[in-house]
Parts: structure tokens; C-alpha cells; sequence
């Protein structure tokens, strides 16, 4: 009791190097219990926040740094090394202090070529599958399928493994992208992701919204290890893409938010626990201002507090 | 509920007797909760602290119960307690464990981490006496999964 109290104020490098201290503490260490009370104690202090982000000089970096300002950034070994990133990456998501990312290393795609769930702490990353809309028909689809299935064999190794410190190996990495990069079509245009915790269900999950509105949006719960499409009858979905504010997804209360369209501009919600969207209306003042300029350029803040919506619109 | 007395008197492992304020006393939850529960006679028994830790026990509660005193200061003293040996460091967590001071354990457990942050496994094991029951195999299999870690 006192050891866990002692090593949760540990930086994760020192427990995963503690970790063959003796097989007692690699157990200690390895426990999901010993992972939340790692998390809970770094949420709760500021000079365990970090900052991520990317410098490119000329190759894409990764830089840590801290909010105190008193200590240095640091670079980090990053999760790409084994790929190539020719056409960028893009931070989609953060959470606990994963992070969900996506590289192109083809610049035509629309979508990114992988799509990465990082922990920059433990230096271990997830390669995601490509969701079902990448492909949907013949060979292709199989074949993916049978590499799902591997997959989610593995993934499933990891179970609760990914919180904040994880101290299993990182030997999860697959190639997926030989049997479905190459697939990408047209129809795949325009989608975003955001992560998040999902408190019911004790697992990590993947929201993918397909922004036209035109195709299902899906979710990955990282448990299972595979992309689900939400069912539009029990979801209680009316069809709305994402149609402005950025691709964030802003996360409160359980459930991702964004401005849609459904009889009239309104923020979207989408619980990841039920997988049920909600809708919340906006002030008319802000609708009647967003409507006449059909949302070009219009660049809107989702601020969402508990049982309140906070919108400021600025064109 | 309260006891009608204002000192308590606490007894060490070791026999010793120390008298002190309740106010004081019940920093700690445990004899707070003998006090609420109106379970102290005269003498409250510390099976599990010794009187050399006691000393710094009380030595903290003192300071960190006098008015008005301002959190630099207190900060200060708290740099300056926990410099000592390691073996009166380990005392006084088991006593701010069995007296459950949450304060007093949260600072000491905080001085044992940023001590054995730096440390090598092999540093760890002597410090708190752990025998290392991997084979030569399993632990070079466990350095090999996050070499980094080591560097």
C-alpha cells in the first residue's frame, strides 16, 4: 500500500526500468489498478503536465514540454520511425496522454495512411485498422478482415494496457497498410477523429465522423479492436455531417460534440457510452448569423460545460 | 462525542510517554477517531512508532499547527524534515501510516520517490532489501523490451 504510494509519484521511465526490480513489483507495476492511481496522481499535478508538439527541422519531431516553464523540452522518440512520413502527420486527439495521430506519407490521400494511437510516456504505439469504409468490397475486404482478426488477438493482450503508463511491450505494431492503404477511394473524403475515455466501459475509444455526412460514422473501442459502424436506427441519428469549427471534437460529459446541420445549425452530440447522438440548439442570434453565410469560413468555439453550451461564432 | 480532555498523552513502543495537545494530536486521523469514538482513557497506547520517530512526528505537527504561520516558511521546514537518513525516513512512513496523517505521508512518499527516481533496479534491490527472483533470461528478456528506459 505504501510501495503504490510511494511509486505512483514515478516518472514512467523510472517504473518501466523498476519493472525488473523483482517479479513482485513487475506485477505492482503491471496492474491496472497501478495504472489508474499513476494517472490520477499526475492529472492532479501541474508540473507532471506536458505539452506535445511538433517541430519540423526538416523531419517531423516530437517535443515535449512542461507548463511550468522551468523545465526544458525535451525531444521525443517518436512513434513514427518505422514509417516513412513524407506528407505530414496530424494530431487528432488527445486523451490521458495518449495520442491519436494520423501520417500520410502519400499526399493524394485525403485520409491519412495510418492512423496511430501513441503514448509518448511509454513510447508505445497501436497502429489502428483502417476503418470499414476504406474497404468495403471483394478481395480486399477479406483480406483486411483476416488481419483484423490477428489484430484484435493482439490488441486484446493489451487490454486495459493503455493508460497513462503501460509497461507491456510495444510489439504491436502491424503493417496494415500493404493490404489496405492502396484502397483508399473517393468515397473516403473528409472525416475526423477524436478519442476519449469511455467511463462506463472502462475502455479507449476511437469516434470516426465522416464529415459530408454521407457515410456512417463508426467507433473503435480498443478493447475490441475493431471499427463498428453506429446503427442510425438505435443511435438516433438524422443524418448531419460536421460542418464547421475545425476537426476538433470538443469532449465533455461523455460524449463529442460539434456544429451540425439536422432542421438547423446545432451543436451534434454523440455519447460514446450509449453510441447515441443528442442535439442541442444554438441561440437564435447565432444561428440566423451562421445561416446566410452557409457556413464558409466561419470558424466557431465549442465550449461545453456541464449542462450548458457556451457558442461564440465569429466569421 | 469530544473528550472532556484537552491532553493526550501517547505512548511509544519503547515506552515512552508523550503529552500534547489534543488539537495537535488529532492531525492524526486514527487518534482522532479514538477521540470521536470516546475510546481514550488516559493513555493512548503507539504500538507501531517508536519514541526517536515520535519526536519528529510531533516536531512536524508542531509546526504545521501554529498560527499564522506563512507557506513559505512551512515549506522550508518541510525541505528541512525530510532530510534525513533513510532509515528514520522509513520510520516516519509507518508512523504517518498508522498514525494515517495523509499530509505527512503524501510529503514523505514524495521524498522517497525523487530519491529512488534515479536509481538502477540493481540500486533499488539493495535499498529496500529485495531479492531479484528473475532468472538472468527473464530480466534480460524485461531490459530488451524497453531499452530506452536504461539509457
Amino acid at each position: 500500500e505504501i510501495l503504490v504510494d510511494i511509486l505512483k509519484r514515478l516518472p514512467v521511465k523510472s517504473l518501466i526500468r523498476f519493472n525488473c526490480v523483482s517479479k513482485f513489483w513487475n506485477t505492482l507495476i503491471s496492474q491496472p489498478y497501478f495504472k489508474k492511481t499513476h494517472l490520477n496522481h499526475s492529472n492532479s499535478r501541474l508540473s507532471s503536465q506536458k505539452l506535445l508538439f511538433v517541430r519540423w527541422d526538416p523531419n517531423c519531431q516530437f517535443w515535449s514540454g512542461s507548463f511550468t516553464l522551468t523545465e526544458e523540452d525535451i525531444p521525443i522518440f517518436d512513434c513514427t520511425s518505422d514509417s516513412n512520413i513524407k506528407d505530414g502527420i496530424k494530431m487528432y486527439s488527445s486523451c490521458d496522454g495518449l495520442f491519436l495521430i494520423g501520417i500520410w506519407t502519400d499526399s493524394y490521400d485525403e485520409q491519412p495512411s495510418i492512423l496511430v494511437l501513441w503514448n509518448p510516456s511509454t513510447r508505445q504505439s497501436i497502429r489502428l485498422p483502417h476503418s470499414k469504409f476504406s474497404f468495403q468490397m471483394g478481395d480486399q475486404y477479406e483480406n483486411a478482415d483476416e488481419n483484423m482478426g490477428n489484430y484484435s488477438n493482439s490488441i486484446s493482450d493489451h487490454d486495459d494496457g493503455l493508460a497513462n503508463y503501460d509497461s507491456k511491450n510495444h510489439e504491436q505494431i502491424e503493417d496494415y497498410s500493404s493490404s489496405s492503404i492502396s484502397d483508399y477511394g473517393d468515397g473516403d473524403k473528409g472525416t475526423t477523429y477524436g478519442l476519449a475515455f469511455d467511463s462506463k466501459s472502462e475502455d479507449y475509444k476511437v469516434f470516426r465522423i465522416d464529415m459530408s455526412g454521407n457515410n456512417d460514422n463508426e467507433i473503435f473501442a480498443l478493447k475490441n479492436g475493431s471499427w463498428k459502424i453506429i446503427d442510425r436506427k438505435t443511435s438516433g441519428r438524422t443524418d448531419s455531417g460536421l460542418l464547421c469549427g475545425g476537426e476538433l471534437l470538443p469532449f465533455v460529459d461523455g460524449a463529442f460534440h460539434w456544429l451540425g446541420f439536422l432542421s438547423e445549425v446545432c451543436v451534434v452530440s454523440f455519447n460514446i457510452s450509449d453510441e447515441i447522438y443528442g442535439e442541442i440548439s444554438l441561440p437564435d442570434i447565432v444561428s440566423s448569423e451562421l445561416t446566410p453565410f452557409k457556413f464558409d469560413n466561419v470558424e466557431v468555439q465549442v465550449d461545453v460545460h456541464v449542462g450548458l453550451s457556451v457558442l461564440r461564432g465569429r466569421i | 462525542m469530544s473528550s472532556s480532555t484537552k491532553f493526550l498523552t501517547l505512548k511509544t513502543n519503547d515506552k515512552e510517554e508523550f503529552v500534547l495537545d489534543e488539537a495537535i494530536a488529532i492531525r492524526s486521523q486514527t487518534i482522532k477517531n479514538m477521540v470521536e469514538d470516546d475510546c481514550v482513557s488516559n493513555v493512548i497506547p503507539l504500538p507501531n512508532v517508536d519514541s526517536k520517530t515520535m519526536i519528529k512526528v510531533i516536531e512536524y505537527w508542531k509546526k504545521h499547527s501554529e498560527e499564522g504561520i506563512s507557506k513559505d516558511k512551512l515549506m522550508d521546514f518541510d525541505k528541512a524534515f525530510v532530510k534525513v537518513d533513510q532509515s528514520i525516513l522509513y520510520a516516519l512512513i509507518l508512523a504517518a501510516n498508522f498514525l494515517n496523517d495523509a499530509e505527512m505521508l503524501d510529503m514523505i512518499c514524495q521524498e522517497v520517490a525523487n530519491r529512488i527516481k534515479g536509481k538502477t533496479p540493481e540500486e533499488i534491490r539493495k535499498e529496500f532489501n529485495i531479492e531479484n527472483d528473475f532468472t538472468p533470461e527473464e530480466e534480460e528478456e524485461i531490459r530488451n523490451e524497453n531499452v530506452w528506459a536504461f539509457e
